[in-house]
């Protein structure tokens, strides 16, 4: 059976709200760490489909997860660009060194570029000073471990065979 | 090969963040004369001065007075206290509460951050902003 792209980019973007939103209420050691369960979607579409319908997926996350927590202005202003960024690096990395870098360093890239951009951002237009902070050492460090756990899910996932199949049969 | 390039690239992270956890750069550096030279730096949306660094509690809900007796408009909802040059949030009407949940800062780079309310707590040990 064939399968509309629009619609599996549909669904993998409400997979990445529902785990983005869902991941707001795991407590965290350290504030401010989230561990990134939404960029597993968006890992999967950029593996298993064409880059536009990625960037689709990744886009709708960043616009429609600050929705639904507190303070929308706040989160909106750190996800988009955060998104954005990461994606772009994620993409290019995946597209230019596909056979050199494996999933798992490409998400850890991706959670890294997230993660400094928000701290960039928060330092230009939030809260100035930040960046030369502990803070932003604790901050990467988590990216870096969090990155390495998706990718090693993502990594799982795209070699599954009904979702190769799914992805097969657009 | 491929495998010595991933690992590389995440070891690559790594380091930097742990250069970054240590802090070379700014905020922080050895005390000297065997007597502490902690500053406290207060952020509020743009502006960034240095505060008394004593024991107590404190707020922000108006102004807020330097350690060269200058007034910053605050006016934000946060409690803070000082005691034994920790310092800790109590109180935030952010929905996140981050900077409530932050355990107390006492090193050198350490940091609060309250975001939604554009508020930073930075001990400083190197006289940063007047060496700017």
């Amino acid at each position: 059976m064939k399968i509309n792209i629009y619609i599996l980019t549909g669904l993998m973007a409400s997979f990445s709200i529902v785990l983005g939103v869902v991941e707001n209420f795991i407590p965290s050691p350290v504030p401010a760490i989230r561990l990134g369960l939404s960029n597993i979607p968006i890992l999967i579409m950029l593996c298993l489909s064409e880059t536009p319908y990625a960037f689709l997926t990744a886009m709708l996350k960043a616009f429609i997860v600050p929705i639904f927590s507190s303070n929308i202005i706040f989160k909106f202003s750190l996800s988009m660009p955060a998104t954005f960024v990461s994606f772009i690096f994620m993409a290019l990395c995946y597209r230019l060194f596909k056979n050199k870098l494996d999933i798992v360093t490409i998400s850890v890239i991706g959670a890294v570029s997230h993660m400094m951009t928000q701290i960039i951002v928060a330092n230009f237009w939030i809260v100035k000073g930040i960046l030369y902070t502990r803070l932003v050492g604790i901050l990467l460090l988590s990216a870096v471990i969090t990155g390495i756990l998706m990718g090693l899910i993502v990594s799982k996932v795209i070699h599954h065979s009904q979702i190769k199949k799914m992805f097969e049969n657009i | 090969m491929v495998r010595v390039i991933n690992i590389a690239v995440i070891l690559f992270f790594f380091i930097i963040s742990i250069i970054f956890i240590f802090n070379p750069f700014s905020y922080k550096s050895s005390q000297e004369n065997g007597t502490s030279n902690k500053k406290l730096i207060l952020v509020v949306e743009q502006d960034t001065f240095y505060i008394p660094f004593k024991d107590g509690e404190f707020n922000l809900y108006s102004n807020v007075v330097d350690i060269n007796g200058k007034k910053h408009p605050a006016y934000k909802s946060i409690d803070y206290i000082i005691k034994d040059e920790t310092v800790s949030v109590t109180h935030s009407d952010c929905a996140n509460q981050i900077c409530v949940n932050t355990p107390a800062i006492s090193k050198c780079g350490d940091a609060i951050v309250c975001a939604p309310n554009k508020v930073a707590f930075i001990i400083d040990c190197k006289d940063t902003l007047k060496a700017e």
